[in-house]
């Protein structure tokens, strides 16, 4: 349990600095409503990239 | 370029350093000038040797690095000499005979520094750290220079206020696109910005109306951006 503090930390250290401070300044509704923004931007990209394949694929 | 400051004894070597940065500037030099006004300078960039063929008077030469290190000191040296600069000599300033010393240049400890009086350098103050046998990282934190202690503060201060899974799915995105992902933030908050300015502009002569639908114009998004930094 100490540790997890630390790897937080460790995951912080990975991050854009300017990214973190603008994330800080918002609330945590906020912060969840970025993350769902991220995966759902993340999943239409596989999407998007997995129909160009196929249609690839088919031609 | 101004003046030229010796940034470890905080004293003015020369007050108005001309650059001689072309090929006829640097062959040219001081040769055949009478005199050299007072607290005044000739910085040729780049040499790492000297001659006083021609000259008429004596004068100090400085040699610099790259990074404006004084690596070797000619003083008072006089009419149809010759000075040769090793250790990564990358320019040399010209001054008036004994204004080097006057100003306590010294080769291998002084750092020039052009322009205005500014913070010591970080090597400046490394330097002093050892010779005063004290923690740098106070000196630089009190000169303001990040730490590792402060940058993990800072750190600390984020991880803290950000959501877990944010974090954690933030870390495993490369640089480029964390980088992008904030400047959308950052354009998503000038739109929001925008509208409350405008809003606020409209509002005040007559009561806020989208004019293509006739309804209330991004009242509720102005509203809700509100409460959430409230919130937050």
């Amino acid at each position: 349990m100490a540790e997890f503090p630390e790897d937080r930390l460790a995951l912080a250290e990975k991050v854009d600095p300017d990214l973190l401070h603008m994330l800080a300044r918002m609330s945590r509704r906020q912060q969840r409503q970025v993350l769902l923004l991220l995966m759902v931007v993340e999943n239409l990209l596989y999407e998007m990239q997995r129909e160009k394949r196929m249609r690839e694929d088919l031609e | 370029m101004p003046r030229i400051i010796d940034e470890t004894r905080g004293t003015v070597v020369a007050q108005d350093v001309h650059l001689a940065d072309g090929i006829w500037s640097r062959f040219w030099g001081l040769m055949g000038r009478r005199s050299l006004p007072d607290d005044a300078g000739l910085l040729l960039k780049p040499s790492s040797s000297i001659h006083t063929a021609f000259m008429r008077f004596p004068i100090d030469i400085v040699f610099l690095d790259r990074s404006l290190r004084v690596v070797k000191v000619v003083p008072e040296m006089r009419p149809f000499r010759v000075s040769l600069a090793f250790g990564g000599a990358h320019s040399a300033l010209e001054l008036n005979a004994g204004a080097a010393a006057q100003a306590g240049v010294e080769a291998g400890l002084s750092q020039l520094e052009n322009g205005e009086v500014k913070n010591p350098s970080a090597a400046v103050l490394l330097r002093v750290a050892q010779a005063m046998r004290i923690d740098p990282d106070e000196l630089f934190e009190a000169a303001g220079y990040p730490t590792v202690r402060t940058l993990k503060q800072m750190y600390e201060g984020y991880e803290s206020n950000i959501d877990p899974d944010l974090l954690r799915y933030l870390g495993r995105l490369p640089r480029d696109r964390q980088r992008r992902l904030l400047l959308l933030l950052q354009g998503m908050e000038t739109v929001v910005g925008d509208g409350e300015e405008s809003e606020s502009a409209a509002a005040e002569p007559a009561p806020a109306q989208d004019p293509q639908n006739g309804r209330p114009a991004r009242k509720d998004l102005r509203h809700g951006a509100h409460s959430s930094r409230v919130r937050g």
